[in-house]
């Protein structure tokens, strides 16, 4: 066709339309260059895609629209890998017969081998907990360097529920660091100006990390305390509409802007005669305080409001983005279940997801159709199955995945 | 004009008549008439079962002012054929498991239907598909043109789908920097 009967062009494209197609074109690549083809499609396209649920089976569901992404050859053939999470767009995986980790990146297929589970761990044979489920956090990339061998990562383990390995690692060692039991348990950690953060339920630590590169491998790091008076009210009991629950705080630390946060969810859990139920537990609220880090020696904590435009996406690994740029609410925090001692994502990762908007207090639904419930709506499901609700390790736990 | 009877009675009984065809009459912006199966078209677009329900056929065509005659051709055409194949276990299968493909792929006449679409023609049937609320449709011609962008650099695309850059020199370069890893990944 040598000219055009009518003047629409496909720089007109119904906005619709391209959000239509723009769904079939997953690749972060492909949208960044559809950006810039005219101007009309730099308006309709932003710049960073919103991030992706990540299930537990190598599936992906974009919000809100609830489409489902699903990349069967990355987890193998004979499914013998497992997920535990991602960083940024690499998938952490775990190859479930020789042990051995890597990343993968999910657009690209590159891979960055780490070394294998036990290597990372430091496992020796007399361990206690040899037989008892592990849980990883995805490695926090601790250098931006652009050889994939020089990487260097943390990666923080909890054994056993309780003990926690932190380990720096690079694709052919590691160097793993014992939490001393008497901190009970580091729930989270964060890279944020240069420096590893690790917190306990009541403390904060740096960690001291030797990433200047020498022969030999990385070091074992070290830990400093430096607050060792962190807010934490610990469990409470409250009873609403003449029904128990068990409040209890779970935390994240997350980088956002330069700064270091700590996010503070409270859950309420459901009891019946003392028994707790963790498959029924319900997020009521998100707090959010920010480090002041000038002093070392006296870490100050801060409660904000506000998140300066940002939207926190917290889970296994937390992010914070500019909300204008991925089409999501600003001062909003994104959750879903992912407490790692809880299974009852292994029946519903979405069971408690949501939006917490940290202006008014309110939480929204995650994805339509998804329900949000506090603990004083009704809670008339008394008859679910009553299996054993024994204390249960999950290895794995959904998280966000952000494909850019 | 092909078809504009004065009313009378002959017209009457024909409407009786009509009122168990089991085609439609639909008109396209430049008004021509085309046939299509009823059933197709109210299984296969919101719209058109909405007016063949809601009683506002009109059985000496039923007014499209927004879709061109060769779009409308092509829509007809897509449901006809429809009409006429036998639908895959892939097309009955809706219910969504976690382990579907996030779009229900098309089929292989479907893909041939699209293929054989200047480019002209494929932004029209887009449109009317979008207009017609044509869900299946929609599927079918936005998988052919995600087809034609994946993996093009942004010169590519704009040759494929005839559009001008309208970047200044300036703009242009400060995207190349921004994206540049898009622009050499692969």
């Amino acid at each position: 066709m040598t000219a055009r009967r009518h003047c629409s062009s496909w720089a007109d494209l119904h906005p619709e339309l391209l959000g239509l197609v723009l769904q079939r074109l997953p690749s972060p690549a492909d949208r960044a260059r559809l950006r810039a083809v005219c101007k009309a499609w730099r308006r309709e396209i932003l710049p960073v895609p919103f991030p992706w649920l990540c299930l537990l089976d190598g599936t992906f569901l974009t919000v809100p629209e609830g489409d489902v992404h699903h990349f069967p050859s990355l987890l193998g053939d004979e499914d013998d890998a497992l997920c535990h999470g991602s960083v940024g767009s690499w998938l952490f995986l775990e190859r479930t017969n020789d042990r051995s980790m890597s990343l993968v990146n999910l657009f690209s297929g590159d891979t960055i081998t780490l070394p294998d589970a036990d290597t990372i761990r430091h496992h020796d044979n007399d361990d206690d907990h040899d037989a008892r489920p592990m849980m990883y956090k995805p490695p926090v990339p601790l250098s931006s360097s652009s050889s994939p061998d020089s990487l260097l990562f943390a990666v923080l383990m909890t054994v056993g529920g309780f003990e926690s390995v932190i380990s720096i690692c690079n694709s052919a060692a590691a160097a793993a660091f014992r939490v001393p039991r008497s901190e009970v348990r580091i729930c989270d950690i964060a890279f944020v100006g240069g420096k590893l953060y690790a917190l306990s339920p009541k403390k904060l630590f740096v960690v001291d990390v030797d990433s200047s590169r020498r022969a030999g491998g990385p070091k074992v790091p070290s830990m400093e305390c430096i607050d060792d008076d962190v807010d934490n009210p610990g469990d409470m009991y409250k009873t609403i509409g003449g029904e128990s629950y068990r409040c209890a705080y779970w935390s994240y630390l997350v980088e956002s802007r330069g700064k270091l946060l700590h996010v503070r969810r409270l859950q309420y859990y459901y009891m019946d005669r003392s028994r707790t139920y963790m498959d029924r537990s319900r997020t009521f609220s998100f707090e959010v305080f920010e480090a002041d880090l000038t002093v070392r020696s006296c870490v100050q904590w801060r409660r904000v409001h506000s998140l300066g435009g940002q939207a926190l996406f917290v889970g296994p690994s937390s992010k914070s983005l500019l909300a204008s740029e991925c089409g999501a609410r600003p001062d909003c925090i994104y959750f879903m279940a992912d407490y790692d001692w809880a299974r009852c994502y292994r029946k519903d990762p979405l069971c408690d997801c949501g939006v917490f908007n940290m202006r008014d207090g309110t939480i929204t639904p995650l994805l339509p159709g998804t329900m949000v419930m506090r603990p004083n709506s009704d809670d008339d499901d008394d008859d679910d199955e009553d299996e054993d609700e024994e204390f249960y390790l999950e290895r794995v736990r959904p998280g966000w995945f952000f494909p850019c | 004009m092909e078809v504009d009877k004065g009313k009378g009675e002959a017209e009457e009984t024909r409407k009786v008549a009509e009122a168990d065809r089991d085609t439609v009459t639909l008109k396209s912006s430049d008004g021509k008439l085309f046939e299509v199966s009823k059933e197709a078209a109210a299984r296969l677009s919101t719209v058109l079962a909405g007016m063949i329900a809601g009683g506002s056929i009109d059985d000496n065509g039923t007014d499209l002012k927004q879709i061109g005659s060769e779009a409308l051709e092509n829509v007809v055409d897509y449901c006809n054929k429809h009409a006429n194949s036998i639908p895959s276990a892939a097309l009955i299968s809706s219910s969504i498991s976690f382990n579907t493909a996030p779009f229900k792929e098309p089929e292989e006449w479907e893909r041939k239907f699209v293929d054989r679409l200047s480019h002209d023609a494929l932004f029209d049937l887009v449109e009317a598909a979008n207009f017609l609320g044509m869900e299946r449709l929609l599927d079918v011609t936005c998988h052919k043109i995600s087809e034609m962008m994946k993996g093009k650099s942004p010169d590519q695309i704009r040759e494929v789908f005839n559009i001008k850059n309208d970047y200044t020199k300036e703009e242009l370069e400060e995207i190349r920097q921004e994206l540049a890893w898009a622009f050499y990944d692969d």
